[in-house]
């Protein structure tokens, strides 16, 4: 069996180069800066962030902890589309304490599966929200995914899914694992996994949230 | 001149019942806050008869009446209520007094030569109040060749419906209250002083000791009444809201077919809502025909985050609803009432580049898809219970006041149960272990208790209002929980929501 070529560093730049070359072509919505969580280490995994006209995904226990930090950071108005039937629902004095502005948030209630899913497309495709965040009861197949991941790449926002369930997260940009910890004090802390990501590593972290400077940091 | 005016006297507790259909069992009544007081400014019926009045506190209503509900007045829905009554009145007469002249609980239609239409004025009258009635409105009426006497006999004639004859307007005000003629405060004390009742017993007096003791207004209220001074009330002509209509001569079964039809209609309108600088704020479009055998009618609504006039995009809102529409067994009609606002220059259409633009679109769009009610915005309530704290408002109403809020610095959970959950809890002065969704958990850290208490108006003895203690737990695996025990049953615990 032949071995691969080792690759030298110029093949290597190359490659690079001509990546994010086809990555412009790609996107041309691709021009907001990405979505920093304002961790050093994280971020530049991430190779600056989170990148906005993805959809990224979020499961765990303390899977809405993380997403709404995040949803915080970005600005401009933000749809939030659960189900109706829900049993818990997004309490806004708590999301606010996490910076979450109330004014910025628009909330969509939808009776059915396919209707928030066809919600959350309609959202990402118009770019008129800059972040739009779905609550999933169950995964979303591959086929429902890739039109969400199609949305966003044409309206050119952010889509943060929390995800309950096992279903498979392949053909989301970045997936997230992020489970409480016991605390230490008061700020919450999670064990927070990248259990998939398109373009880095994946690996885990344990992270606080730190209430009285409304940012995340490395526990 | 024949003047009809019609008095809606319970305009502010109607309304609020036609917004909440369950008011209508209950006494209610319309608040507004006056100098930091709330004060009642208006009182249904059932709430009347229990001895409440316009004017009282909040406070003082609640110790009278203890089932009483109280909303505040409502200046959106008021005007929908107006807005039902002008067209109800407008059937009798081509001219409508402006709102701003008159009080807002008073219209005024010119009729006269009308009443011959209808069968003369008393079956005129008979007619409007018995429409009034079936659509839930209580309506006083009177005619009279006046302003004045009409609308004093609307609020103060002896019956439901009263007329003044021709020239017989000073007379019919004989029987009634000083206070119909709408004297300044002034005069009606200085008539109180003197027990001077009935507008008859002004007609004693000399004009000249009437101006000298109780000001022009009451002699000019008089030479009103009796003609010798005009009376003039500003009109203008009823324009009923835009409306298309087209009847088919042989049933559409074709979807296809229906929606060329329903645009060719949404187009005309748009034309004619440029022509008046108008744009439509909602659509109505209505599609009569077969439904198993019977007549039937269809109806979609659809609303616009702010008033336009493109037909491409009401076209747009309108498809979305048709995807439930199925047109089997014919449809023989189609009929698009708008309801308008002033519009001078509609935008044009640039997509993308226009965020704001977008985003009313994106309003819009999902509105019509999901509901209007479903589509929401926060607004923070002046309720310290956790399920009060925040409501919602459509999204689509943009211009919905948005009070200040304030950040409670206690810490508050980030997603709450719609109905807390009843949890096992072993505890000793706090909690200790819980048991949830057939788990055990054991706890590793409790702070609280911190007491909610209810609006101390608010009957406490049903467990719902009882006072609560919350606690804030982290359990053994670092679930962050919030749970709460009642005063009334201690040994029952709640999870109420989850810390993330």
């Amino acid at each position: 069996m032949p071995r691969p070529h080792p690759m030298n560093d110029e093949r290597k730049a190359s490659l690079e180069a001509l990546k994010t070359h086809i990555e412009r072509i790609e996107l041309p919505a691709f021009s907001r800066p990405p979505l920093e969580f304002g961790v050093p280490s994280i971020d530049r995994l991430l190779q600056g962030g989170l990148k906005h006209g993805r959809v990224h995904a979020f499961r765990g226990s303390a899977a809405l902890g993380l997403l709404v930090a995040l949803a915080a950071r970005t600005s401009g108005p933000l749809l939030w589309c659960c189900r109706s039937d829900a049993e818990e629902s997004l309490y806004m004095e708590g999301a606010r304490q996490f910076g979450l502005a109330p004014e910025r948030v628009m909330l969509a209630h939808c009776d059915t599966a396919a209707r928030l899913l066809a919600s959350v497309e309609t959202a990402l495709a118009s770019g008129a929200v800059a972040t739009t965040i779905a609550v999933l009861d169950e995964g979303c197949d591959r086929l429902a995914g890739r039109r969400l991941q199609l949305a966003a790449e044409k309206g050119g926002g952010i889509g943060l899914l929390s995800v309950a369930g096992r279903g498979a997260l392949g053909w989301t940009e970045t997936a997230w694992d992020v489970r409480s910890l016991p605390t230490g004090g008061s700020a919450p802390r999670w064990q927070v996994s990248l259990i998939r990501s398109r373009r880095s590593v994946t690996r885990a972290w344990n992270m606080e949230w730190e209430a009285h400077e409304t940012a995340l940091r490395l526990a | 001149m024949r003047l009809l005016c019609v008095w809606l006297e319970r305009l502010l507790t109607d309304s609020l019942v036609a917004k909440e259909p369950a008011l209508a069992q209950r006494p209610c009544v319309a608040v507004e806050e006056h100098k930091g007081a709330m004060v009642v400014v208006g009182v249904s019926a059932l709430a009347e008869a229990q001895g409440i009045t316009k004017g009282v506190s909040l406070a003082d209503a609640r110790a009278l009446v203890r089932d009483l509900v109280a909303r505040e007045a409502d200046s959106a829905s008021v005007g929908r209520l107006y807005e039902r009554v002008v067209k109800l009145a407008s059937r009798y007469g081509p001219w409508i007094s402006e709102p701003s002249a008159l009080p807002s609980d008073k219209l005024v239609v010119e009729v006269t030569g009308c009443g011959h239409l209808f069968g003369g004025e008393v079956a005129m009258l008979e007619e409007l109040r018995r429409r009034g009635l079936a659509e839930g409105l209580r309506l006083r009426l009177a005619i009279a060749d006046r302003l004045i006497g009409a609308m004093a006999l609307a609020e103060y004639g002896p019956s439901e419906t009263s007329i003044a004859p021709s020239g017989g307007t000073w007379a019919a005000l004989q029987p009634l209250p000083v206070a119909s003629l709408g004297v300044d405060e002034g005069a009606r004390n200085a008539f109180a002083r003197l027990g001077i009742r009935r507008v008859a017993d002004l007609s004693d007096i000399p004009t000249s000791s009437l101006k000298a003791r109780f000001g022009a207004s009451v002699v000019q209220a008089i030479e009103r009444a009796k003609g010798l001074r005009p009376d003039p009330v500003a009109m203008r002509p009823h324009k009923p809201p835009p409306r298309v209509r087209v009847e088919l001569a042989d049933p559409v079964r074709s979807t296809q077919e229906v929606e060329g039809h329903v645009e060719r209609l949404v187009r005309a309108l748009c034309d004619r809502l440029a022509s008046q600088r108008l744009g439509a704020e909602r659509m109505l479009v209505t599609l009569g025909g077969f439904q198993n055998g019977r007549k039937g009618y269809r109806r979609m609504r659809v609303g616009a985050a702010s008033p336009m006039r493109d037909a491409t995009r009401w076209m747009r809102l309108i498809g979305l609803r048709q995807a439930a529409f199925d047109p089997a067994d014919g449809v023989e009609s189609v009929e698009i009432r708008a309801l308008v606002a002033p519009l001078e220059v509609e935008q044009s259409a640039i997509d993308g580049e226009n965020t704001q633009n977008a985003l009313g679109q994106l309003v819009e769009q999902l509105s019509a898809s999901l509901g209007e009610d479903k589509l929401t915005r926060f607004v923070q309530g002046d309720s310290h219970l956790p399920e009060l704290a925040w409501y919602r408002v459509p999204a689509l109403d943009a211009n919905e006041e948005r009070p200040a809020s304030n950040p409670s610095r206690l810490r508050r959970p980030l997603t709450i149960f719609v109905r807390p959950k009843l949890v096992e809890m072993q505890s000793d002065s706090r909690p200790v272990k819980m048991r949830w969704r057939g788990e055990s958990h054991k706890i590793l850290r409790a702070s609280g208790p911190e007491r909610i208490v209810p609006p101390w108006w608010q009957a406490q003895d049903l467990e719902e209002n009882s006072a609560r203690d919350y606690w804030r737990i982290e359990t053994k695996r670092g679930e962050r929980l919030w749970v709460y025990q009642t005063c009334e049953q201690p040994e029952r615990w709640y999870l109420h929501g989850r810390f993330a």
